[in-house]
């Protein structure tokens, strides 16, 4: 297990280089290049060819990528063009806003999906599962940013009231952040509950099939004890699966939540920077993705070791 | 027991009261937990303002702008998302008045015109730069303007966004003597007292651009304006304090200004229902929602001075004319075709102001009168269609950024351009490449918003001058014009004659049909005073004056 675990370390270097080598190439090669948007703001635009040098756009391709990847290497992700402030100083500010959302977020889907599959699973064919099918559905049909609105803007209009909306970091004041994060966390765990809980009910139909759940009920085991140490622990393979893409791509998909709720995440970050050419942002923020999907898919395939003790790596 | 009756014992298995009793504790803890998290949000409690016209000193303002600013560099920087910090904390010689229709002086005491070339501005005395390192609070003096005015003025393409106001026009800045600075020019040049009341003219201190460099970064910003940096959390907020020696005594009347980012407009309705903010611009469609729920509000309303201009393809010496757009009678019956009020009914619901020259309606005494607008005439349009040769017309292309504003627009034109045959596909463009196609002249109709600013030449010389980029108008009287109305110092009543038979001579040529302006609503609570419509570039200026009757 050791080895393996080392081995898929390993591994995460050459996966970087690839995925920097195709950012670096993608997002130079979308029409509309950064030194004509930044001319194009002045009065009368300048020399284009002049920006460029000055952003130092104007060397071979190459010699731009080697100089990145040795920064890169030493920690320096670049400097924004147009803020002029470091990647990492921006990274460090946004991070961590989207991934608290995207825990919080799992977590609340988790409490939805996991009681809502096994009963739906346990009770088959019966009010609760179409109640809890029904729920999923909905789930995955109404889009989060239309509940988020109206969420937002019903109270207001009728009330006076909206919820706070200023980001205030966790360790600074706790009660602050969790008010401004618990709206957006339930909405999107709500979305994403629903492909979990089917998948819940869906693995927990078959694995209450199985003859060690009969000998299970045969030797007299109470309930709790076959659905949850037994039953719902094998069923959980897919589903941990399930929760490890849906994190890997909230890291950089939340933009709509974070514009309607105010968050200060990557999504906005990487968004803005995609439309303003900001190339060294655009490849900071995919980095980063790119390393957080790599050992999100690490450790779930380690999860499942624990899972499953079949399961063994060599 | 076989499978098939373990499944029906599973089946009739019923939910016993214990269970759920059980899980209606759980569901109300966690309703409870929820609400106690979830209900952190402010209440806007109505209250009768104070009838008192005496300002009061003290509080907070907290005001909403679409995003950060990329930088705080006056003299880099082109957003509004900077310049309404940069006002609040940064001061320059001349500002403009509330209306934006005349500069009043802000750093300068006063100052005198002797000729058509020289400028004297006398500075007021003892005003100090903020009280942060490394200028320390020292006074200002003759040589922080020279040095201000030098560096904005340098010549460094894509950096200096604001060199052209002054580079090669300036013969020389002389600093008299400690407080008095005087500008020499190198032939008459009347853009020069707007350009020096603009918000990016700001004096910055030369310790502070030795220590930085750029003063991109918000911690840089260290002005002599009412306000001074307080806080500045990058993408939520920015927060501004009292500058306690700020050379405009009693002034500013607030303690603190808070600038909130927030990108969605949905979002900032519900924040102003909600009392977070107090004083937002509204879109159109919240406007009315926004004066039901909250009546005693206080409401500004104002135009734009960015307009929305239909254009056709340039032309230059070097870019040949496109074909049918080079036939001037096909210009004319396109802007013919054009019912400028269906746009704004369209598109805004009705909040806007028709155009009718290239300068924007508020910007007064520039502005053609409405009396010279050129309206929507159809049978006059087809005629001219026939005279150039396409009685049954022809078909094109509409580009334009793919923003809701500019493809509604486009579907406006599409639809009045069909009425004289001409048939228009409409090509959205990601904003990004949008620069690129416009960039390098290659499209039929573009849909376009403009911006502006208080100077007249900004409407005319970067579209018709002859050292215009963005858009290129190979008519060489027009550019001569151009360049002879920036001469015309003394006499305002001639110069204001001559920018108007320029906007004629524009209309008479066609090459682009200016549309329209749009209204806005600025709410604000019961308590404020003095406050200005968010789109005001000097809004950040006048915060100073801005304060709370309760």
């Amino acid at each position: 297990m050791t080895q393996y675990v080392i081995r898929r370390v390993l591994l995460i270097f050459p996966t970087l280089l690839i995925v920097t080598l195709a950012v670096f190439s993608v997002v130079r090669l979308i029409p509309g290049d950064v030194a004509t948007l930044m001319v194009s703001e002045q009065g009368y635009g300048a020399d284009v060819e002049a920006v460029k040098h000055m952003l130092g756009l104007d060397k071979p391709w190459h010699e731009q990528y080697i100089k990145y990847m040795s920064n890169v290497l030493r920690g320096d992700l670049g400097t924004s063009l147009w803020s002029k402030r470091a990647v990492t100083e921006e990274l460090s500010l946004r991070v961590p806003v989207s991934v608290e959302l995207g825990i919080l977020a799992i977590g609340v889907s988790l409490c939805i999906a996991i009681p809502i599959g096994v009963a739906s699973a346990i009770r088959q064919d019966t009010w609760p599962d179409y109640l809890g099918r029904s729920l999923a559905i909905g789930g995955l049909s109404i889009p989060g940013f239309w509940i988020a609105t109206i969420i937002l803007v019903l109270p207001a209009a009728y009330f006076n009231w909206s919820p706070p909306m200023k980001y205030q970091p966790f360790l600074k004041d706790p009660l602050a952040n969790l008010q401004l994060f618990i709206l957006p966390a339930v909405i999107m765990g709500i979305a994403m509950s629903a492909s979990v809980m089917r998948m819940t009910r869906a693995m927990m139909l078959e694995v209450l099939r199985q003859d060690y759940i009969r000998t299970a009920w045969a030797k007299g085991m109470r309930e709790r004890a076959v659905i949850v140490r037994h039953a719902l622990k094998n069923a959980m393979i897919p589903v941990v699966t399930i929760l490890g893409m849906q994190l890997s791509l909230l890291l950089g998909g939340t933009v709509i939540m974070e514009s309607i709720f105010n968050l200060p995440g990557m999504g906005r970050l990487l968004i803005d920077a995609i439309n303003w050419r900001d190339y060294p942002v655009v490849q900071g923020v995919n980095l980063v993705i790119a390393t957080a999907i790599v050992c999100m898919n690490l450790l779930v395939d380690v999860t499942y070791t624990y899972l499953d003790p079949r399961i063994r790596y060599r | 027991m076989s499978e098939s009756e373990y499944w029906a014992s599973i089946m009739r298995r019923r939910l016993s009261r214990r269970t759920l009793m059980q899980a209606g504790l759980a569901t109300g803890i966690g309703l409870w937990a929820g609400s106690a998290l979830g209900c952190g949000g402010s209440q806007e409690t109505k209250g009768e303002p104070t009838p008192s016209n005496q300002p009061k000193q003290g509080g907070t303002v907290t005001v909403r702008a679409d995003a950060d600013a990329r930088g705080f560099d006056p003299h880099l920087e082109t957003q509004t998302q900077a310049s309404i910090h940069i006002t609040k904390i940064y001061s320059g010689l001349m500002i403009w008045n509330r209306d934006s229709t005349e500069l009043v002086p802000d750093l300068a005491q006063s100052y005198e015109q002797p000729d058509e070339v020289t400028y004297i501005f006398k500075l007021n005395q003892g005003v100090k730069w903020h009280n942060i390192p490394p200028v320390n609070g020292r006074e200002l003096t003759a040589e922080d303007v020279k040095f201000s005015i030098e560096r904005m003025s340098t010549n460094q393409p894509g950096k200096f966004q604001h060199a052209y106001y002054f580079l090669g026009r300036i013969a020389k800045i002389d600093a008299v003597d400690k407080y008095t600075v005087r500008f020499t020019m190198n032939k008459p040049y009347a853009p020069f007292m707007a350009y020096i009341g603009s918000p990016w003219s700001k004096i910055v201190a030369r310790e502070a651009v030795d220590k930085w460099g750029e003063l991109t970064k918000s911690e840089t910003m260290i002005g002599t304006g009412g306000f001074m940096l307080k806080s500045h959390t990058p993408n939520v907020e920015l927060v501004v304090k009292r500058n306690p020696d700020y050379f405009k005594k009693g002034l500013p009347y607030l303690d603190e200004h808070v600038t909130r980012f927030i990108a969605d407009p949905s979002t900032v309705t519900t924040m102003l229902l909600g009392g977070e903010l107090d004083y937002a611009t509204i879109d159109s469609v919240d406007i009315e929602r926004v004066k039901k729920a909250k009546p005693d509000y206080q409401i500004i309303e104002g135009v734009s001075t960015n307009p929305f201009i239909f254009r056709t393809p340039p032309y230059d010496d070097k870019i040949p004319q496109k074909a049918p757009f080079d036939n001037k009678k096909v210009r004319q019956a396109i802007l013919r075709a054009i019912n400028k009020q269906e746009y704004i009914d369209v598109v805004y619901g009705g909040r806007g102001v028709q155009c009718v020259g290239m300068i924007a309606p508020d910007r007064q005494p520039w502005a053609l009168p409405e009396s010279d607008q050129i309206k929507q005439d159809i049978p006059k349009a087809k005629q001219l269609m026939a005279e150039a040769g396409f009685p049954n017309g022809f078909k094109t292309d509409i580009i334009c950024p793919n923003m809701w504003y500019t493809v509604d627009c486009s579907q406006v034109a599409k639809g009045q351009l069909a009425k004289i045959g001409i048939d228009a596909e409409i090509k959205p463009i990601e904003v990004a490449q949008y620069y690129n196609v416009v960039y390098a002249y290659n499209y039929n109709l573009n849909m376009h918003n403009m911006t502006g600013s208080e100077e007249p030449t900004d409407y005319l010389a970067p579209y018709y001058g002859s050292a215009a980029t963005f858009y290129r108008w190979g008519n060489k009287e027009l550019q001569q014009k151009i360049a002879e109305q920036e001469g015309i110092v003394l006499d305002k009543e001639k110069r204001i004659k001559a920018i108007q038979e320029i906007e004629h001579m524009i209309q008479d040529e066609a090459p682009m049909a200016p549309l329209f302006v749009v209204k806005y609503s600025t709410f604000g609570k019961p308590s404020l005073r003095n406050f200005l419509p968010v789109w005001n570039n000097y809004q950040g200026y006048y915060a100073t004056e801005l304060w709370l009757s309760e």
